[in-house]
């Protein structure tokens, strides 16, 4: 825009410094200008670059080996028992550990990932919250406050027992309330990342607080479309759960769906233990065995008075409620780890049988 | 960040704690307030006891304590803060009282004696000439807007208070660039022609504004870590905030720019009209008067 202005007299003096005083000004000033000009270009066509190829990187991080979803029963809002593994066998399942009195990472969480799956049509998910304040999120406060967010959201919670054992077969840290204050209000200190199962029904990915709606758009699309992770021809340890050990040994039991080609179990190690046998049984005897055949579309059971997986040199005595971490090793299908629960001897048996007859031969 | 912390704090940043209405202190805005409205005082007071003040400078007083009260009420709590770590709606609000509102009246409350001399302090001539040429203004201002709404900048910024306020500085300096080719205190350096004037500020602060606000009011997704992921302010979503944010980008400044805009051209139509009484070309009540020629003398006999 060129506009001359005629002399006036409130002109401000010419400019006393020489032309060549002002040009770095003037050149540095543009110089900033076309910066700035590059970096929105810059950030428009990262924002808006669809159809270039997918970003070898996750916005998550990777759980390597993959873990698998994990077997616990809480109550649901409606009260009724809530089996997560088997409810949301084969689906793509959020599950985050929380409690509705959390000022921060709790809603903002829930809602950015919930709105990005609002805005990703045709994307069938399971979002489950799970409470890690049970004396204050009754079954009615917890329906209330999951009503805030876009679709639907399972709540649960349970006995501080169970939810702690839930939090252990997730992998995540078991919450601790804090003191509360003068005026009894109290804040929980909780695992902060979503747990992400894919149809596959093992964790590839955990994504941690901060995760914002932009990056979940990105990343669900790409989850599911990741070859070996939507549930074709793949391999499942659908329960897991282990006897009390005493003297270092103990046994550990599992059901595993083979839905792809041939497979078989090939190890397993635990961190828990020493040493982690596969054990098979042929009428009265038994022997160690190198592998477990996994034929395809056979669900496998090592279960008591049969095949099991025999733990020595324990790091700890196993009491009913812990958990201990195996990862069962396949000649094809990818390692995964599991938090097996410790359960009474007694209950094995029945723990394995309710495991076969789930859907999908899920627990 | 508790609230402990906060009560020391020096400027508005991003914060992970929950929104209160308990009143924060915010040091150095305070000390910004003072440090402007104080050395301005010194120089009025200066000017007054030396040469005395002229009606303009006192109402240039008046212009310079409202623009920096302006400057206070928005980088201040509650309106600081929540525009720094809360809602990006108040943060494009800030963006506006800046930029239309502290700055233009900062500007005009600085007399030309008073820009003269500092100007001549920090040897600023030739930056001073570029900033009221108006595509320079218009670069400037503009650049200034589009830099500090780029999601990783604001981001990076709002989350220290050094950064927040270096993206509070840049929204008040690039303002008054802004308003320098139409309020600069040496009215010779204005543009004159109050066509170009309007042309000027629809430019300058009505069209390339709409450019940000239209790319935030129609992203599918919220843009600003900072703002979606922080403590919830009431019911809102992010993406409601975001909204009205980019409305009020496009359209918000429309009240001051429109105002500012009819301003001009009612006082360029009271100058014309005043100048063509001066020449005698209308009457009292604005009616053109017929030329009369002149009187032929009366001979005298």
């Amino acid at each position: 825009m060129a506009i001359d202005a005629p002399p006036h007299p409130e002109r401000a003096p010419e400019a006393p410094a020489p032309r060549s005083a002002r040009g770095p000004f003037a050149l540095i000033t543009v110089a900033a200008l076309l910066v700035a000009a590059v970096g929105v270009i810059a950030f428009l066509r990262d924002d808006g670059g669809d159809t270039r190829p997918p970003a070898p990187t996750w916005r998550g991080a990777t759980v390597e080996p993959a873990r698998s979803r994990p077997s616990f029963t809480l109550t649901g809002t409606d009260g009724q028992p809530y089996d997560f593994a088997a409810r949301t066998a084969g689906q793509l399942t959020f599950l985050f550990f929380g409690y509705t009195n959390c000022p921060d990472v709790c809603p903002i969480s829930m809602a950015t990932l919930t709105q990005a799956l609002h805005d990703l049509p045709g994307v069938g998910a399971q979002v489950v919250f799970v409470t890690t304040d049970p004396s204050r999120d009754t079954p009615e406060r917890l329906q209330e406050w999951l009503g805030h967010f876009e679709g639907k959201v399972v709540g649960l919670t349970g006995t501080p027992e169970q939810l702690a054992a839930a939090q252990q077969a997730a992998g995540a840290t078991v919450a601790i309330a804090e003191q509360p204050d003068a005026g009894g209000s109290y804040t929980v200190g909780h695992s902060a990342a979503m747990n992400v199962y894919t149809p596959d029904d093992l964790q590839h990915l955990s994504y941690p607080a901060g995760t914002v709606q932009s990056d979940w758009m990105a990343d669900i699309p790409r989850i599911l479309a990741q070859p070996g992770w939507n549930g074709a021809g793949s391999v499942r340890v659908t329960a897991a759960y282990a006897s009390p050990g005493t003297g270092g040994a103990g046994a550990a039991y599992l059901s595993v769906t083979n839905t792809g080609g041939d497979d078989a179990i090939v190890g397993i190690t635990s961190p828990d233990a020493a040493a982690a046998e596969l054990h098979v049984t042929s009428g009265t005897t038994m022997r160690e065995a190198t592998e477990l055949a996994l034929p395809a579309g056979a669900t496998v059971q090592l279960a008591p008075g049969g095949d099991h997986v025999m733990l020595s040199g324990l790091t700890r005595e196993l009491a009913e409620g812990d958990t201990i971490t195996l990862v069962v090793h396949f000649r094809e299908a990818p390692a995964t780890t599991v938090q097996a629960a410790v359960v009474s001897y007694d209950d094995l048996a029945g723990r394995m049988a309710q495991a076969a007859d789930a859907p999908g031969g899920g627990s | 960040m508790t609230d402990r912390v906060l009560a020391v704090s020096w400027w508005c940043q991003s914060t992970t704690a929950p929104w209160t209405w308990t009143p924060k202190a915010y040091v150095g805005v305070w000390a910004m307030v003072a440090v402007l409205l104080g050395t301005y005082g010194v120089a009025m007071r200066r000017r007054a006891r030396t040469e005395g003040l002229t009606s303009r400078d006192k109402r240039a007083i008046l212009w310079f304590v409202l623009g920096t009260l302006a400057l206070w009420v928005a980088s201040d709590w509650p309106l600081g803060l929540l525009g720094s770590g809360y809602l990006l709606s108040v943060h494009t609000t800030l963006y506006l009282i800046y930029t239309m509102v502290a700055a233009p009246l900062m500007v005009i409350g600085i007399p030309d004696w008073m820009a003269r001399r500092m100007i001549d302090r920090v040897r600023g001539w030739g930056a001073y000439r570029l900033s009221t040429r108006p595509w320079f203004a218009v670069l400037l201002l503009n650049g200034v807007l589009v830099f500090t709404h780029i999601p990783p900048v604001v981001d990076a910024f709002r989350a220290s208070q050094i950064g927040s306020f270096a993206l509070d500085a840049m929204w008040l300096v690039s303002g008054m660039v802004g308003w320098l080719p139409i309020v600069s205190p040496f009215r010779g350096d204005r543009v004159q022609s109050p066509v170009w004037k309007c042309v000027y500020l629809f430019v300058a602060f009505g069209l390339f504004p709409m450019l940000p606000g239209a790319f935030i009011t129609f992203s599918p997704v919220p843009l600003y870590r900072v703002y979606e992921l922080a403590p919830r302010f009431g019911d809102w979503t992010p993406e409601d905030d975001q909204q009205l944010a980019g409305a009020l980008m496009k359209v918000g400044n429309v009240p001051i720019l429109w105002s500012v805009i009819a301003a001009v051209f009612i006082k360029s139509a009271l100058e014309q009209s005043r100048s063509e009484q001066r020449v005698g070309l209308v009457d009292d009540d604005g009616n053109p008067v017929a030329a009369t020629p002149p009187v032929p003398p009366t001979p005298v006999s």
